[in-house]
């Protein structure tokens, strides 16, 4: 099992200047990736004999007002360690490769987020419809700043 | 008018539509047919998407809980304990001593009774209508000790960040320990009702088989991940709470067959019966909540936690911008991934198989689309 | 509703007629409460409960009430958990394709007027009466078996107490 020291070495040596390591609140294993390289990356854990990362937890798209990050969950399941992936892409008309091609259970993840925050992902065999009715017509609902025709916002109470 | 041949058939497609007695919840699958032959199954959902991860970005963290109460209602300790976990891991609370078994105990119970679901929903499908109700009598026994505890049967709002907001009354010990002893011999009565049966091997063994490969690639967890062979428990691979504390076994299958699903869970039901008999007898006096202000805010920081849930991995990721409310809550559940690989496994197999295959996955719909 | 509607018209020619109309109404109305079957048809938490109360501690037979799988065999659908803009045709479907006299009970917060996702949500039908006629409704979130049993009984009396002439002039939507 690869400790957290090894894999940030490892990943900084295959792409010197896209990736670099974060620092978060709890201490976790956690990188900062280059959008561009999404696809070649995700290859090389999961096919590199000392990673091995290949069981994808969650993908979640996060709304920063600037720009939309888009979070990756990964782990090993033959070495028990695990990844955090960040990435940004822009807010609006943002696109990004898509890894379905590398793991296949990103496919519905990174449709959800196509449908609710409006990211195109390059090469998805299937964005279409998922969650919102098939008649809907109000853009992306998880947005922070979205509102709808029925959209009834809860009342601020005191305190 | 074509001239009917013999023996020529055409591709039709059949809607099993949202609303089904298979179907175990409102999911659309598009069947193209051959005859009785499956070619291409395609599920089609939303139609319980209630925009809980966007109503949470309006709520406290206290009130966030009830509602992902109904995120996966059939298991809702489940729910509960990860978006805690999560939170303080974020704020790095302890929870006290006895806060964390009592935790523990409500965990197992309710996936024994999220198991007991699974055998009468997945025995009613086969067609079999008896052990659908001697479950659902365990079942009431359970639903009678949270029922005693939080006030609900269904839907608790009990676990809360730094610990339970409630402790067991005195009842609640001697019928604990009454169900604990005669549990095993129940499930010995479930088994021989259906576990030698003919008709019920004829009808799950070979059939809907979902092997290691697929389910590797599609991200499955829990009993369909172990029924495939591998053995994957996060309570011990990524442990949590205080499972390294009690000796359990990690029942697994080998070939992936709806056969091995059920058996993978009732061996479960027998384990998890014997981590709540451990955790009664270690059962320390103590706090129910850790020392907290009474309104959490914790620090900025970003986390994903991770239990085994009866349906698999169910996670959660929360981003805190130092407020009281989450910025962004994200809820994965087992049955997502479960959903997704129905398309790879479908193709080729029998409708009324498919029937039988889908209610081994055990897929709860609010999982899926939140 | 064939000849059961004329018999109304013909009893009132006849001295005495109305009270044999009077007591044939009391007799089919207690047949019909007695025997309500209703649709399988459960979305969210609240179809647990339903399930719960049909088996084992908390029987739905001892009513005479039986699940059927299919609405042209019910006359009763429980709505049981939350309704979203993008089920609500389904259900107005599966409401039409019911067999008049037909009951609708909203069991649950949500099937009354939205429950808990009634502020903040983009995607849920706040009621299910703005598309079916309901009949009872039902608080709690989810309601107890024992609650579900009262909505029950309580619309078997309301059909105790319906007329013979309303089915002639086809009255109930």
């Amino acid at each position: 099992m690869a400790d957290s020291g090894t894999i940030i070495r490892l990943l900084v040596e295959k792409f010197p200047t896209q990736v670099e390591a974060i620092e978060l609140n709890p201490k976790q294993t956690a990188v900062q990736i280059d959008p561009k390289i999404v696809a070649a990356f995700f290859e090389f854990i999961a096919t590199h004999p000392d990673l091995k990362m290949a069981y994808l937890s969650s993908i979640s798209g996060v709304d920063m007002t600037t720009n939309i990050d888009i979070v990756y969950f990964i782990s090993s399941i033959e070495y028990k360690h695990k990844l955090t992936v960040r990435t940004k892409v822009d807010r609006l008309g943002g696109r990004i490769d898509t890894i379905s091609t590398v793991i296949k259970a990103a496919n519905w993840f990174e449709r959800e987020i196509w449908e609710l925050f409006g990211i195109e992902f390059v090469g998805h065999p299937n964005l279409t419809q998922f969650l919102l009715p098939d008649d809907w017509d109000e853009e992306h609902p998880m947005l922070r700043d979205w509102t709808g025709r029925n959209f009834v916002k809860m009342p601020e109470m005191g305190g | 008018m074509r001239e009917p041949q013999a023996g020529y058939t055409e591709e039709f497609e059949v809607n099993m539509g949202p609303q089904h007695p298979s179907t175990h919840g409102v999911l659309r699958l598009l069947l193209r047919m051959d005859g009785e032959i499956i070619k291409n199954a395609e599920p089609h959902v939303g139609y319980l998407h209630r925009a809980i991860e966007k109503i949470c970005e309006n709520r406290t963290y206290p009130q966030c809980i009830p509602l992902l109460d109904r995120f996966e209602y059939v298991t809702s300790m489940s729910t509960e304990e990860v978006f805690c976990l999560a939170a303080e891991r974020i704020a790095a609370i302890e929870v006290p001593e006895r806060a964390e078994y009592l935790r523990v105990i409500m965990l197992e119970l309710n996936r024994i009774a999220s198991h007991l679901i699974f055998l009468g929903t997945f025995s009613l499908d086969l067609g079999a209508i008896t052990p659908f109700l001697y479950c659902i009598r365990e079942r009431e026994t359970i639903m009678d000790l949270f029922e005693m505890t939080c006030g609900q049967r269904l839907t608790y709002n009990y676990i809360r960040v730094g610990g339970v907001s409630q402790d067991i009354p005195e009842q609640f010990l001697p019928l604990a320990r009454k169900f604990v002893d005669t549990f095993q011999a129940r499930v010995d009565d479930y088994e021989a009702l259906l576990t030698e049966n003919p008709i019920f091997l004829a009808r799950t063994k070979n059939v809907g088989i979902v092997n290691k490969q697929v389910c590797l690639d599609y991200g499955a967890s829990g009993p369909v991940l172990r029924a495939a062979g591998v053995e994957w428990d996060l309570r011990r691979d990524d442990p949590y709470s205080i499972y390294d504390r009690f000796k359990f076994d990690i029942p697994t299958g080998t070939v992936g067959d709806v056969w091995d699903r059920y058996m993978v869970r009732v061996r479960e039901l027998r384990q998890s019966n014997e981590i709540v008999r451990q955790a009664l007898d270690q059962l320390p006096t103590g706090d129910i909540k850790a020392k907290m202000k009474p309104l959490f805010k914790p620090p900025v920081g970003e986390v994903y936690a991770r239990i085994e849930n009866s349906r698999g991995e169910m996670g959660c990721h929360i981003i805190s911008d130092g407020s009281t409310k989450p910025y962004r809550l994200k809820l994965r559940g087992g049955s997502f991934c479960h959903t997704q690989l129905i398309p790879e496994v479908a193709p080729g197999i029998m409708i009324a198989d498919l029937v039988a295959m889908f209610a081994s996955l055990d897929v709860i719909l609010p999982e899926v689309d939140r | 509703m064939g000849i059961i509607s004329k018999v109304p018209i013909i009893a009132e020619k006849i001295p005495g007629g109305a009270i044999v109309a009077t007591s044939l109404e009391k007799v089919l109305n207690i047949t019909r409460a007695s025997s309500l079957w209703y649709l399988l048809f459960g979305t969210a938490c609240c179809a647990i409960e339903m399930m719960c109360t049909g088996a084992s501690r908390y029987d739905f037979d001892r009513f005479g009430m039986f699940f059927r799988a299919s609405p042209r065999q019910a006359d009763l659908m429980f709505v049981a958990g939350t309704i979203t803009y993008k089920m609500a045709p389904r259900v107005k479907r599966l409401y039409e394709q019911m067999a008049e006299p037909r009951y609708v009970i909203a069991m649950g917060g949500c099937a009354c007027n939205g429950g808990p996702f009634y502020y903040d949500s983009y995607a849920v039908l706040k009621g299910v009466d703005l598309i079916i006629p309901v009949d009872v409704y039902l608080p709690g979130c989810p309601p107890r078996p024992e609650s579900l049993m009262e909505a029950c009984i309580k619309l078997q009396e309301k059909i105790k107490h319906e007329k013979l002439q309303d089915w002639s002039s086809d009255k109930r939507g």
